[in-house]
């Protein structure tokens, strides 16, 4: 045995040697799998994901889902919609010329081709419960915003078939079929001229109750100021107390509706008083009576059509008025509109439209014919083509004036 | 006028030209029938070069929305379109719309396929859905809570099972919305206490239950003979809606649909043939 350092050893056998290398070896390789056991659980701990950490994770998205839902179910009561009318009217009676008064100021522009926002409307409507819905339209054209409707409505639906709501505020007067279809469905660019002399605004305030059985009765009653939205004399505050009631029965079955409207109640009128006095209003009948009706069809190829009719007669009083009706003028309008769908998008429209303003006077008739094409590129933009011939009764030998009119529009709604 | 008669063959040239373009039949809805009609629109276009038809889902209610705008030539419902839609569509459209049904349905209630439950009555799953009824163990069933799952409002299915079962009432609010009814079945077969309705070619993967029309009738499950001769209570036509008589290549479309050929592709997805 070697000494070694002075202690005494023996010099190590090649064979010993070899033992000694292998079991360095021996041990390399027991340690490495040793160490890569224990050291397992270290990495396997890193990669696999505390439970409670992860609990915690979905819990908290639960509650940041739960408030999203709420939110964007609240969003989904209120909708806002709307349309543009943008117009090019051209009248076969325009004139580069203006009018002067006798100041030499100028008092009016005779030109009558030219482009406009006819309509700009948007609505917001909001419906928290099934119960209630509000609702507000305002109008943006021709340089001024106006507002057309602001209602709310208490709904109360009784089964599956019938319902009963309550509705106040400003909105459109439950009288004819003309008045109450949207500007937005309309073939024919403005409504009949008995519509708009007899309902002009279509609208006033009040409170309505409707009543529908299934889709086949619709009864609308209601009281209003009476003046409606439109009125220059009275724009707000009606000049008299008593209400003028309106009503609306319409029957739906399905290829034909058929309804009757009626609008009774007072004009006021101020008489010639003297300064810094308190005068009793002039209350005088303002009254009107309509009939509906629409006929649905079909036909091969060309697809659906309907047939519209609609009369309405007035009665109203005027201080400056002389006629055969002591004051009074009854007024008479028809219209009848044939509609006709053709190709995919495409629809045709002719309009008789017939106006007496005061039945007891002649020479004051117009009888207007007019034609519309119709083209719907989706379920939002719409054009149309349309042109008007407005027959004047007069009394030779005066003649009824050129004043057909061409009207473009493009329509789209949001 | 003399001036402006130009706009009249320019205004037709526009509206002819878009018409007479090549165009694809498009058809939009129901959910339940999504599948069917791209089995439909598939095999047809397979045999018919040329032709294209397109398929998208959305709901019963976003289908008859898209063809009262316009955007859809064919919408696939899973209900009848309700007096309201009707009238939008005749006031946009001249037309109350021409139904065409092109298969047969028997909605179908899903359980977990451990739940014990095999039939009940309108009666009893009207009580399930409004709460009336909480528990399983209510109805034979184990000792558990009651765990709903239905569709969103736009879906046809939700409105025919709220109109055929509950009558009109309201869905409980605790009821859990589902996108389609894969999703609602998905859903029931993870949840033995889940209960959930749909389509009947849906039905795979979870237990289908026993229907029957008053607490003494006999309960029927739903099959072709069940659903074709009404027996079963839920019972249901699959349509489209067009916005009038079908002409041109939509013709022959719903023809085939409406062929031997066109429904063996219905009993193969699992619904009913319409004759």
């Amino acid at each position: 045995m070697k000494e070694e350092n002075g202690k005494k050893g023996h010099q190590p056998t090649r064979a010993f040697a070899e033992r000694r290398k292998k079991m360095g070896f021996k041990k390399i390789a027991f340690a490495l799998p040793l160490a890569a056991l224990l050291s397992l659980p270290v990495v396997a701990q890193a990669e696999e994901p505390d439970p409670a950490a992860l609990q915690g994770k979905v819990d908290s998205l639960d509650e940041r889902m739960a408030t999203v839902e709420s939110d964007v179910s609240g969003l989904k009561k209120v909708k806002i919609s709307g349309y543009v009318q943008a117009r090019y009217e051209a009248s076969e009676n325009s004139k580069d010329q203006y009018k002067v008064d006798a100041n030499k100021s100028v008092s009016s522009y005779l030109n009558k081709d030219y482009f406009y926002i006819r309509r700009g409307r948007v609505k917001v409507t909001w419906e928290p419960t099934s119960l209630t819905t509000f609702l507000i339209q305002i109008d943006a054209s021709k340089n001024t915003i106006t507002l057309k409707d602001a209602e709310g409505s208490i709904n109360f639906p009784i089964a599956n078939k019938y319902s009963i709501s309550l509705k106040m505020g400003q909105f459109k007067w439950p009288f004819s079929y003309d008045v109450n279809r949207s500007s937005s469905d309309r073939e024919m660019p403005e409504r009949a001229l008995s519509t708009q002399n007899l309902m002009p605004g279509e609208r006033d305030r009040g409170v309505q109750f409707q009543a529908t059985y299934k889709g086949l009765v619709d009864f609308r009653t209601g009281l209003f100021s009476g003046s409606g939205i439109q009125n220059s004399t009275f724009p707000v505050t009606p000049p008299t107390s008593k209400p003028t009631w309106v009503s609306r029965l319409a029957l739906d079955f399905g290829w034909v509706s058929l309804a009757g409207s009626s609008f009774v109640g007072p004009a006021g009128f101020t008489l010639p008083a003297d300064a810094n006095s308190t005068n009793k209003i002039l209350r005088r009948d303002r009254n009107r009576f309509g009939a509906d009706a629409q006929f649905y069809y079909e036909l091969p190829y060309l697809g659906g059509g309907r047939l519209m009719a609609e009369m309405i007669s007035g009665k109203d009083f005027s201080q400056s008025l002389k006629s055969g009706n002591g004051g009074y003028a009854k007024s008479l309008g028809f219209q009848a509109t044939l509609v006709q769908n053709f190709l995919d998008k495409e629809q045709f429209a002719f309009r008789y439209d017939f106006w007496d303003p005061d039945t007891g006077v002649d020479y004051n008739r117009v009888v207007t014919y007019g034609l519309a094409l119709i083209h719907n590129f989706d379920g939002s933009a719409k054009l149309t083509l349309a042109y008007e011939i407005p027959k004047n009764e007069v009394k030779a030998p005066a003649k009824d004036p050129v004043d057909n009119k061409t009207t473009i529009q493009f329509q789209y709604k949001f | 006028m003399k001036k402006y008669w130009l706009l009249i063959p320019i205004f037709t040239l526009v509206t002819a030209g878009a018409a007479l373009a090549g165009k694809a039949i498009t058809i939009k809805g129901s959910d339940t029938m999504v599948i069917l009609n791209q089995r439909w629109a598939e095999n047809y276009m397979n045999n018919h070069p040329g032709a294209v038809v397109q398929v998208t889902g959305g709901g019963s209610g976003v289908g008859i929305s898209a063809l009262i705008n316009g955007t859809t030539e064919i919408c696939a419902s899973s209900r009848t379109m309700k007096d309201s839609e009707q009238k939008k569509l005749r006031e946009r459209w001249n037309t109350l719309g021409v139904g065409i049904p092109v298969a047969k349905d028997g909605v179908t209630l899903f359980l977990n396929a451990s739940n014990p439950v095999s039939e009940l009555s309108l009666e009893q799953l009207k009580n399930i859905y409004t709460r009336k009824v909480k528990n399983w163990r209510e109805l034979g069933g184990s000792d558990s809570p009651i765990i709903l799952y239905g569709r969103e409002s736009s879906s046809g299915t939700y409105v025919f099972f709220k109109d055929t079962v509950l009558l009109g009432a309201d869905f409980a609010p605790e009821t859990q919305t589902m996108p389609g009814t894969a999703a609602i079945v998905n859903a029931v077969s993870k949840d033995p206490n889940g209960i959930g309705y749909g389509g009947v070619a849906y039905a795979s993967g979870v237990k289908h239950l026993k229907i029957r029309k008053t607490a003494g009738a006999a309960a029927y499950d739903p099959t072709q003979e069940n659903v074709k001769s009404g027996v079963y209570p839920l019972s249901r036509d699959l349509f489209f809606y067009l916005r009038k008589t079908p002409s041109g290549d939509t013709k022959k479309f719903i023809d085939w649909i409406l062929s031997p050929a066109g429904q063996e592709i219905v009993t193969k997805v699992g619904y009913f043939p319409v004759k």
